[in-house]
């Protein structure tokens, strides 16, 4: 064994040889000197706010009442000045439905997955060049996606559903002073042409509910339990840097009690409503008003998002649509 | 030749097989093709899991197979065993492999009484030698988990630098079959390195040093093959040259050129490279052996030292006697550990005494919350799994731990069963928790709590001069599945800690 390692070692160079190993030698410096973390530093990316179209809907907020989810998705839309509206040829769509939690549809803790597929398939019939479809889910992402349908769902509607990858989360800029800045946000939710804001109508025991606005913390990254504290006045934060073209509220099954989990099928109403609107906070509004009873004016993400002029409140003034299928 | 390169076919092709059981053992599980079925095949987990019914058919095939062809399952399935063999590959370029007369070989016998009389006395330490398991641990822990968090990493600066369209294709197909979107964190897991490496370091004394001496899986296959069908005809040549014994890599070749046949591992290495005349060259068949000129037993001393010397005996003995009492004598009886457990172990001392560690469920879990233990629950407790809240949590509708478990220390249960398991309390911690403590609405552990009337409540409670909303444990339901002490933002000591039972 000492034989053959002494022909290893004590073995003539070339000229050509020692170069090779000066130059590996050297590389390794380089890198075990830490000046290699230069070359791969991970450049912090900056965000700047979603750019949203400027789109005039027919009415402000429509509502549809029906049994056929398909249906009443196409009408509700329709009805909004259709999806030529907000879609354009070749555009590159969100949809974010909420998938948060591993639970089976009928708890009615996830997005109807046949309200997410009717988007998938309408905004692909208008010419999207790709519908991309996620969210950053509570539970293990994998069984939250498959144990809600909406994976299955959307594959079937030919969207692209994907896990949310680590890289794509950027430090968001938001050109004024917010309690959020440099939160890590999506890219992807931010890079699109057309943002589809789909949440389910829940209960919850610190926002009291949870409709489109509190829907976008999917888009956050990093430790978003920290979102909580003062939650109020952040989720209008984020709501000023997505601001979604439309917002669908599934209400087709609500939750009225123990959200935004659910688990009990007595917590459950099927209310069998949808409600559009471009205007977020408008149609938060309107569902916590319908649907819940409860004044806007007492669930403080609501209100904060009126009073920072990124919504109306006014239900009263709002033209609204109902229709019944 | 030709059989030589079968073996390596049929060597890479289990390996290969066995990898992919292994890496694929997560959460998608196959019903029937997943890795537990190789881990019940070791008659070992047969009688750790006291007879299960799925374990003892899978070993009695092992043990068939055994009967027919002897220990084909060292040298031509065995993962460990193909490890081993790569190993001594690059190792015998440097060193030349010399053998001498078999010394010392009973001693894995000796092992394998010692561990089931302790085992028997309520002391399970088979898990410690078994290979498989080994092998599964050092996968596990050290090349599966390196392998996903390196690729993470790389794909992380790939990605993050404007990837073309091929680099992209590249991450999306890997992402989706290959690696998991998520880093891995297993504690202690270099303790279990230093034993997956240990036995390989021994290969630079001896080739299969591990198979020759210790393996207490190879010694109970050893004992079945020793009237196997299948066996080694040569012609004596009296052992003139003395190649096939040093080619040998199982030492099982006497200098007389006759061999020991439960030592015999089916390498064929003695058919490969022997230059003798055809006339004695060895081969392997079903027909019985026809050895000429035997040479006479003699009983000389060297004739002695195949087996064990009375001195070696009874040193070997005093030895593990002391240990036996040893550990007897430390292990906590009934003592109550202050960790928790994941669902389906109702018996603390009957699960230490199933427990593999073959770190299946450990490695299943969807959370990365299962971790291995060291000395946390006793000593007869080693690198068993905890919940560990710091990196994981106890999915509410996922049953997988007790689905991968091959002995069923770990029960299987049904969904609806496992929701109401009960694995520990919560308790709020009125120091830290920040909506007790400053009076700052929080309430993330109501939020996540996965019980459909909620174990973590809420409540209007005086804080610093203003009502705020305030969280408080309803002891009852909760089932101490630690996603509230998991999700929990406080950072330093977290608000609320679940507590075992």
């Amino acid at each position: 064994m000492i034989k053959n390692l002494n022909k290893i070692f004590l073995k003539r160079y070339s000229r050509k040889n020692f170069l090779k190993v000066l130059s590996f030698g050297l590389i390794s410096l380089f890198l075990a000197t830490g000046k290699s973390k230069e070359l791969f530093a991970k450049t912090a990316k900056q965000l700047e706010p979603r750019k949203r179209r400027n789109i005039k809907t027919n009415y402000d907020l429509v509502t549809v009442h029906g049994e056929n989810i398909e249906e009443m998705t196409k009408r509700i839309i329709d009805e909004l000045g259709g999806i030529e509206k907000f879609i354009k040829k070749g555009d590159i769509v969100v949809v974010k439905p909420n998938i948060g939690w591993n639970r089976a549809p009928e708890y009615a803790a996830n997005t109807n997955p046949f309200l997410v597929a009717a988007v998938v398939k309408l905004c692909l019939k208008a010419g999207a060049k790709k519908v991309k479809v996620f969210d950053n889910t509570c539970n293990e992402e994998k069984m939250c996606y498959k144990n809600s349908g909406i994976e299955k769902a959307v594959k079937e509607a030919g969207g692209d559903i994907f896990f949310p990858d680590r890289w794509k989360y950027y430090a968001a800029d938001f050109k004024t002073p917010a309690q959020m800045q440099d939160f890590p946000i999506y890219s992807d939710a931010v890079n699109c042409d057309c943002f589809i804001n789909i949440p389910i109508a829940k209960t919850h025991g610190h926002t009291k509910l949870t409709l489109s606005i509190k829907n976008l913390m999917g888009v956050c990254g990093g430790n978003r339990s920290t979102m909580h504290w003062d939650i109020d006045k952040k989720l209008p934060e984020v709501l000023s840097f997505i601001k979604p073209d439309l917002n669908i509220i599934d209400g087709y099954r609500i939750l009225l009690r123990n959200g935004p989990r659910g688990g009990n099928l007595e917590d459950v109403k099927k209310a069998s409503v949808l409600i559009a609107s471009a205007d977020a906070v408008l149609a938060d509004a309107y569902a916590s008003q319908t649907l819940y009873n409860i004044n806007p004016e007492n669930i403080g993400h609501i209100k904060e998002a009126a009073k920072s002029g990124l919504g109306s409140m006014n239900i009263s003034k709002a033209k609204i649509k109902i229709l019944k299928l | 030749m030709k059989i030589k390169l079968l073996k390596i076919l049929t060597q890479s092709i289990f390996f290969i097989t066995i990898f992919i059981l292994l890496w694929y053992l997560r959460y998608p599980l196959h019903n029937f093709f997943n890795a537990v079925i190789f881990f019940q095949i070791s008659p070992v987990t047969a009688i750790v899991s006291n007879f299960l019914q799925t374990a003892l058919i899978a070993a009695a095939v092992l043990i068939i197979i055994t009967l027919i062809f002897g220990r084909i399952f060292c040298g031509w399935i065995c993962p460990y065993g193909t490890v081993m063999d790569i190993v001594s590959f690059f190792i015998s370029i440097f060193k030349k492999n010399k053998e001498t007369e078999p010394k010392r070989i009973n001693f894995k016998y000796f092992l394998l009484l010692l561990l089931i009389v302790l085992s028997a006395f309520g002391l399970q330490m088979l898990w410690l030698f078994e290979p498989l398991t080994i092998f599964a641990r050092g996968f596990y822990f050290t090349f599966y988990s390196a392998a996903n968090n390196l690729s993470n990493d790389f794909f992380y600066y790939l990605m993050s630098n404007n990837p073309g369209r091929i680099t992209e294709g590249i991450y999306q197909i890997s992402k989706s079959i290959v690696i998991e979107n998520r880093e891995l964190f297993f504690n202690n897991s270099s303790s279990m390195l230093i034993f997956f490496i240990l036995p390989l370091v021994m290969l630079l004394f001896k080739r299969r040093f591990w198979c020759r001496y210790v393996c207490p899986l190879g010694s109970i296959l050893a004992v079945f093959s020793m009237k196997a069908l299948f066996t080694r005809k040569s012609e004596s040549c009296a052992g003139k040259c003395g190649q096939c014994k040093n080619l040998c890599r199982m030492n099982a070749i006497k200098d007389d050129n006759s061999y020991i046949k439960q030592e015999c591992i089916l390498c064929m290495d003695c058919i490969r490279e022997t230059k003798c005349a055809d006339r004695y060259k060895p081969e392997f068949s079903f027909r019985k052996p026809v050895i000429c000129n035997l040479p006479k037993k003699d009983n000389s001393p060297k004739h002695k030292e195949n087996g064990i010397s009375r001195k070696e005996f009874l040193s070997w003995l005093t030895v593990s006697l002391g240990f036996i009492f040893f550990a007897l004598k430390n292990k906590p009886a009934g003592k109550k550990s202050n960790i928790i457990r994941p669902p389906g172990i109702l018996n603390e001392n009957d699960f230490k005494q199933k427990c593999i560690r073959c770190g299946n469920c450990i490695k299943a879990c969807v959370t990365n919350g299962l971790q291995p233990v060291m000395f946390e629950s006793g000593i007869d407790g080693v690198w068993t799994p905890k919940l560990d809240a710091k990196t994981g949590y106890c999915e509410y509708e996922c049953i997988l731990c007790g689905q991968v478990c091959p002995t069923q220390a770990i029960k299987k249960m049904t969904v609806e069963k496992k929701m109401k398991t009960k694995i520990g309390v919560a308790k709020i911690q009125k120091d830290t928790c920040i909506s007790w403590r400053d009076g700052l609405e929080c309430l993330v552990c109501e939020e996540h709590c996965p019980i459909p009337s909620k174990a973590v409540k809420v409540k209007k409670e005086m804080i610093n001069g203003e009502f705020v909303k305030v969280p408080y444990i309803d002891e009852n339901l909760c089932i101490g599945c630690s996603i509230c002490q998991n999700k929990c933002p406080v950072d330093e000591k977290k608000g609320i800690i679940v507590e075992s039972l």
